[in-house]
Order: structure tokens, then sequence, then C-alpha cells
């Protein structure tokens, strides 16, 4: 399998705190990787340095061949990373279909002249782009709603379908089961498989153990900053530094 | 197809036949001067609302701009002689162009910051405009500026204004329609509501901000243009900082990011005091009232974005599907 997200000695700094610290990590065209790590390990800094949402101190990353270091986070949603965030981050004042449509308007591109000849070719590709992510999240339905009248749940796969409608190649899952219940996460767990299955590679992050240990084929382990592990779940399991990092070494107690 | 579309024939048909009727019956020029002021202010509404309301960036500055489009149109009609087909345009350009200058290094602000920001842009422009004697003539302000006029097709009038203004706002409407409600619209209510959010699912939000600063001020200018011939004289106090804030009370009474709301909000509280002219001073406390008691008991407005945006999906909108009108065509 080719690498599709290549990071490489990658350190962000915000003043005196170091939150990632010369992070090195691939993910393959096709995977399902997890990165873990304890809280303030900077995971979310990491997926923030991915999207663009904040740009890198030091290191480079690659996205299917491409620099994206210094690129501004609109081109590299165009060019294939599709995100969502870990405290839900939908337009709450905006219709599902209206909400999940910025993510196919991200994807065609927007114009202000096409808008004032009303282009009928560039509206018909962003309504079926919008029409295929609502399919694909079970929100069809739904369209019509506010997205502040949703349930919990469904906002959190209203987050997913707007990162859809953007086609992504990469799906960046920033604690997706977070606050769901048992049946939900399950249920969540095997979108996230089917999704997968359709082609789209995902990168997630997650606290449910659970989750990430049946998950994923592939886990990261982030801690102070650093990769310390990179293993099937299994591995990770057995790690002497993962299981300390979570826990302690004896030392500490 | 076509019965599902008659708010823009029912618009159309107030605009051009029953107000001019009903003006031209109450048997006064008054009538049509006070007509032509409100049609102006809808245009400077519609306009500040599609910055203010629709994509969220609060500005201050607007009657500002205002005042740029109404002294280049001046200008030029009293300098070179230009007539006013040619002024309004140029009136709209010059205030676009002075606009996205000015408004640039603001690109990277939002909320308060660019709403002061704004206020700071007004100042320097209603300053400049008081202070460049030789070019602005300062506070006396610049007189005899030639009415709307075809020589041979119809004289400068009343009723000439009114028509003017109606036919000039009816297209500003339409454009700003047409960017509103359509998913070059929905982007902009995405960067309203989470700019950087929106920046992640592919929008680019700078040049997204850009071209609504260029496109509202293109109007505010045109709004200008026509505020110049009408009336035949303007000064600088006409574009004071408390225009701006009248502006934006207009669109918040009316409906925050809807246009059929800007237009009730300027109709409202310009058409207010001129019907309540009997009661004497006594009419800007109602006027007040009528502010303070709408945002109490309706704060999205009286025609307000959400009911805005249902009406002209089922009017404008597409289904691409049998199951309802949810997108935009």
């Amino acid at each position: 399998m080719s690498a599709l997200l290549e990071i490489d000695n990658v350190t962000r700094r915000f003043g005196g705190l170091t939150a990632v610290d010369g992070f090195t990590g691939v993910v393959r065209r096709g995977e399902r990787v997890g990165l873990i790590g304890p809280n303030g390990a900077g995971k979310t800094t990491l997926f923030n340095l991915i999207s663009g949402f904040t740009p890198v101190s030091a290191g480079e990353i690659r996205f299917d061949a491409h620099l994206m270091s210094g690129m501004k986070s609109f081109q590299i949603a165009r060019l294939g990373v599709g995100r969502t965030f870990q405290n839900l981050r939908i337009f709450p004042n905006m219709t599902v279909f209206d909400n999940v449509s910025v993510g196919a308007i991200g994807a065609a591109g927007h114009s202000v002249w096409q808008a004032l000849a009303r282009d009928r070719g560039a509206a018909e590709k962003v309504s079926a782009g919008t029409w295929a992510a609502l399919e694909r999240t079970g929100l069809t339905a739904l369209a019509g709603q506010l997205a502040a009248n949703l349930s919990y749940g469904r906002r959190k796969y209203l987050e997913i379908a707007r990162a859809l409608a953007l086609e992504p190649e990469l799906l960046i899952l920033d604690e997706p089961a977070a606050g769901l219940n048992d049946t939900e996460t399950s249920e969540l767990a095997a979108f996230v498989e089917r999704l997968n299955a359709d082609g789209t590679t995902v990168l997630l992050v997650e606290h449910d153990m659970g989750f990430v240990m049946g998950l994923c084929q592939r886990v990261m382990v982030m801690a102070s900053g650093r990769k310390i592990a990179d293993g099937t779940p299994a591995e990770i399991g057995r790690d002497r530094q993962v299981l300390e990092a979570y826990l302690g070494t004896e030392d500490d107690a | 197809m076509n019965g599902s579309r008659q708010a823009p024939v029912l618009a159309l048909g107030a605009l051009f036949v029953v107000v001019p009727l009903v003006l031209y019956l109450s048997g006064s020029g008054y009538a049509f001067r006070v007509a032509t002021t409100i049609g102006v202010f809808c245009i400077l509404t519609v306009s500040a609302n599609f910055i203010t309301g629709t994509t969220g960036l609060l500005s201050l500055g607007h009657a500002a701009f205002y005042g740029i489009g109404a002294y280049a149109a001046a200008l030029a009609a009293t300098s070179f002689g230009w007539p006013f087909w040619i002024t309004l345009p140029f009136a709209g350009l010059v205030t676009s162009v002075i606009g996205i200058l000015l408004a640039l290094p603001t690109m990277r602000l939002v909320s308060i910051h660019f709403a002061v920001a704004t206020l700071g842009l007004g100042e320097i422009i209603h300053v400049t405009l008081l202070n460049w004697v030789d070019f602005t003539r300062g506070p006396m302000g610049i007189p005899a500026i030639p009415g709307i006029a075809i020589p041979g097709l119809f004289k400068a009038s009343d009723v000439g204004n009114y028509f003017a203004v109606a036919v000039i706002g009816a297209i500003a409407v339409f454009a700003i329609h047409r960017l509103t409600h359509s998913y070059y619209g929905n982007a902009l209510r995405a960067l309203r509501e989470d700019d950087q959010c929106a920046e992640t699912m592919g929008l680019d939000i700078v040049r997204l901000k850009i071209e609504v600063f260029a496109v509202s001020c293109f109007f505010a200018g045109v709004a200008g243009a026509l505020w110049s011939h009408t009336t035949g004289y303007i000064s600088p106090n006409d574009f004071r900082f408390n225009e701006s804030i009248l502006i934006l009370a207009m669109i918040v009474v009316g409906g925050l990011g809807s246009i059929p709301g800007a237009i009730v909000g300027a109709t409202l509280l310009l058409a207010l005091p001129e019907v309540l002219r009997p009661i004497g001073d006594y009419r800007m406390i109602v006027v007040g009232s009528v502010m303070f008691l709408s945002i109490l008991f309706l704060p999205r407005g009286i025609f307000g974005e959400v009911s805005a945006l249902d009406l002209m999906r089922r009017q404008f909108g597409a289904a691409w599907r049998r199951d309802g009108r949810v997108g935009w065509r």
C-alpha cells in the first residue's frame, strides 16, 4: 500500500509549550488508523496541523506526495482531507441539507459569477454531492430540518456527512464516539468500516479503547507530543511503554 | 412552475403599479419623495444585510461607503457633466474599489474587531469628505446636482425619480437575491456561523469576504448616486455614523440575514415618522418603541432569515428529488 499521509518529524510549539514534538508517522491508502494517547498528548493539535488549522513550527506533512505545510486549510480540504471536530462544530442555524452542502461547495469551488448567472451545472453538482453524502449517513429524511434540532448522535453523523461531501480520500475523525452509548458506538464502528470499505482512508483519535482496538487495523500511540508506539492493536496492547504512559511507571507509584 | 413564483410577480406589481398609483392618488410630490428615500434606503439595507446579516461581518461604516458613492456621482455630474446612467455605475465601481482597498487589511478580523475597524473606516471617510475642501467643498456640500432625466424623453421630476429608484432598486435586490438564495449564499452563511470550520470544508473565506465587500460597497455606492441625483444637494452630514446605525437598526428590526426583512425594516422605520406626522414630536417616541418592542418580541426580526429562506426555497429552490425543495437551483 502506498503512503497517503506522511507526517515527517513535525513539531508544534505554543510559546514555551511543545504540543507536538518531532512526530513521524504514515497513513497508507485504504487503512483505518487510530491515534491514541493520554489527555494532553497532542493528538488534537496533530489533527489541527494536518488539516492546516494551525501551522507547523518544524517538519513536513505530505498528502499524496503534495507538501501540505504552508497550505491554507481550504486548499488542504480541496486536496482531499475531510475532518470532524472533537467538540461538534455544525452550523446550527442552517438546515441539515445546507450544512452538508458546504462540503460539496468546498469540493466544487465557489464563484460569485456562477451564482449571479445562476449556473445550473454547478448547482446540480453541489446538490448531487450533498444528497450522496446524506444518503451514506442516513440523514436523507432529515434534510430540511434545522441542524440545531437534531439529537446529539445525529449531529455526529451530520459532521461526518459534511466532511464526506468533500469527497475526501482521507477522513479524519476527532473523538467520533465521545458521548455515544454502547449501541451507538458499535453502530458507528460498523459505519466507519463501511466508509473504509468504500475506499475512504480513515484516521481517528479516540479515548474509547474498545472502539479503537476493534475498528482500527493499526494504532499509533502518542504521549507528551511524541509517538511512543505504532503497531496492530494486539501489539499495542502488549507494549510496555504504552502501559506506562497510561498507567504510570512503578517508580511513580 | 410559473404558478410557484408568485412572490416576484407580486413584488414587482406592488413596486411599479400599486404603490405609484396610491402615491399619485394621494396627490402630492412629497409622497413620491418619501417613497424615493425609502427606495434608496432599501438598496442600502439590502446591501448592508448582505455583509452583516448573511455573511455575519458587522459593518458600522456602511453610511460612509454610501457617502463615497454619493460624492463620486455628484462630483462627476457637476464637474464633468456626466449623465446619471454613467455616474450611477461609476459611483458603484469607485465605492467598490475604495471599499476593497480599505477593507483588505481587515479581512483577517472577525466579530467585534471587524466592527470597530469599519467604525474607524467610516470616521476616516467622513472626516475626509468634511475636510478635503478643495475636492469635496467640505461642510458646504455640493449643490445643484442634476436630476435624473433623459433629454427629449423625460424631465427630472418626483415621479421620474421614484421610477428610476424603483428600477435600480429592483436590479440591486435581484442581484443580491441571486447571491443570497443559492449555494453561494450557503457558503456565506457557513462563514458567518463558523469561519474556521467553513475553511476546513474547502471554502476560500478571504476570497468570499472580499467578494461580499465588493458587492455590498458597489450597491451602497449606487444608492449614494441615487441620493445625489434625487435630492440635488449632499453634504458630509448625510453620511455620518448615526446613518450607519440607522441602517443597522433597520436590518435588525426587519430580520438579520433576510432580504425581505431588510426591505420591511427600511420601509417601516422611514414610513412610520411620516405617517405619524400629525402627532408631532411624539412620533419619534413611537418609532423608538416600535424598534424596542419588535426586538423584544421578535428577536429574529419581523421577517426573519429562516422564514425568508423557506419562502425563497419554495419560490426559487430546487429539489433535484421528489422529497421537498431543500436545495438551490
